[in-house]
């Protein structure tokens, strides 16, 4: 069983505006409303690829109800620890005219240490059955980083691999229990630690310091994808992605990083799935998930290089 | 099935266990151990069963009973799951066909049944559940 820990779910309402305007009044063209909460993305997708799924996290009310019985309805297991407030939801305008994508996010409903350990001994009972765990995506106001680092350190007491996508704050604390797998969340950084990640350089060194602690470090820049195992460092390019894509950068390339290494995959092939994966899920009709046969057909677009 | 593993553990207190139930909207969950594996059950019926006085007639409560329950009321925070559960409750498998999970519900009077794979809980049936499918089925019929 794959266990993914969703700490601030949301539900995602993606607008399509063409020639959006702000100050004024816009038609929407479509309207979408999804479960999300990068965790929560991980999941979906890997119960599209086939892998028993359990869903954990915090749920409120109102929306955190949807998250619940959506993922609920396509088969994955859910375990979330219910809370007072209400789940939040958070907005995106992607206007094909301009080729931009805007998103408005909320901070979610707060936790207090008595949530904490709730759900702290909900992921120790579920641990026992667990062969990966994911924990992705934002700290709700109330989680401090040293939890999801507490998080890392128990599972990987008991021999369970983890995956980490979150924020500079929560890996640096989590980084010592020494992850599986680490990418940071890149989104709207420029410098993370010293370097500038706008530039490869910078991308390269921060992918090589995240390696001395973690088995396998990646690093995502939409463009590229850079991957680092011990003494294995690839570069994989990214061709541009369809605008929906964007939203969730790096959900799917996590996805079919897992899947893949779950399989047994070498570090070379897994970044190569991870890369096939996102650009197929990005392709698809709610940019979210891709099919294992979906996948497949990218794979051809996907070019390993070593990296200097 | 409802594939949620929302369950309480014998350590937490009966206020907790209402607070759960309140948020989740469920009148009743499984109790499990440290491996996951149910070893009780906790209803609302259980919680009533613990704050009010267990010997009344069926005149109804009397007076003197209100101090009592209200004594009661306020020791819910130390008052704890694992005194005031059904231990060994009836659980069924993922397998299980739909007549005897209508049966084991109307004989036994339960309102949710946990499901269990290796004694370990992956899920819960609710009544809701069964007439839906009863439904499902009279349709294709």
């Amino acid at each position: 069983m794959i266990l993914t820990v969703t700490l601030n779910p949301s539900v995602d309402k993606i607008f399509r505006i063409p020639g959006f305007k702000l100050g004024t009044f816009n038609n929407a063209s479509e309207v979408m409303t999804q479960p999300g909460g990068k965790g929560i993305n991980v999941a979906m997708m890997l119960n599209v690829l086939g892998h028993d799924v359990v869903a954990m996290g915090f749920a409120g009310n109102g929306p955190g109800r949807m998250v619940q019985d959506v993922l609920r309805e396509v088969g994955i297991t859910t375990s979330f620890t219910p809370l007072e407030g209400k789940t939040r939801t958070n907005y995106a305008i992607v206007d094909s005219e301009a080729g931009t994508v805007t998103q408005v996010r909320q901070d979610g409903p707060s936790v207090t240490p008595s949530d904490l350990e709730q759900l702290r001994r909900t992921y120790e009972r579920l641990l026992d059955s667990a062969e990966m765990v994911i924990i992705a995506g934002s700290l709700p106001p109330g989680a401090e980083p040293s939890f999801c680092a507490e998080l890392v350190r128990l599972a990987v007491h008991q021999g369970v691999r983890v995956a980490l996508n979150v924020r500079r704050r929560v890996l640096a604390a989590a980084l010592p229990a020494k992850p599986f797998l680490t990418e940071p969340d890149l989104r709207s950084v420029e410098k993370y630690n010293e370097y500038d990640v706008r530039k490869h350089e910078g991308r390269v060194s921060l992918v090589r310091e995240l390696a001395r602690d973690t088995q396998l470090a990646v690093v995502n820049a939409g463009s590229e994808v850079l991957l680092v195992s011990g003494e294995e460092a690839y570069s994989i390019q990214v061709p541009a992605c369809e605008l929906l894509g964007r939203i969730r950068l790096d959900d799917a390339l996590i996805a079919g990083m897992i899947d893949s290494a779950i399989a047994g995959g070498a570090v070379s092939e897994i970044g190569r799935r991870g890369v096939a994966a996102t650009i197929a899920a990005a392709a698809s009709p709610t940019g979210q998930f891709a099919s294992r046969e979906d996948i497949e057909a990218c794979i051809e677009r996907t070019e390993v290089k070593p990296l200097a | 099935m409802v594939r949620d593993l929302t369950a309480l553990t014998t350590d937490m207190s009966l206020q907790e266990a209402v607070r759960i139930f309140s948020m989740t909207r469920v009148t009743g969950l499984p109790v499990v151990n440290d491996k996951q594996q149910v070893i009780g059950f906790l209803s609302e019926a259980d919680v009533i069963g613990a704050i009010m006085p267990r010997s009344r007639d069926m005149s109804g409560i009397f007076l003197s009973d209100f101090g009592e329950i209200a004594r009661k009321m306020g020791q819910a925070r130390e008052l704890s799951v694992g005194d005031y559960m059904t231990e060994r409750p009836v659980t069924v498998t993922e397998d299980i066909n739909l007549s005897t999970v209508s049966e084991t519900m109307l004989m036994e009077r339960l309102k949710t049944l946990p499901v269990v794979r290796d004694e370990k809980l992956v899920g819960v049936i609710n009544r809701t559940d069964v007439c839906s499918k009863l439904m499902e089925d009279r349709e294709a019929i």
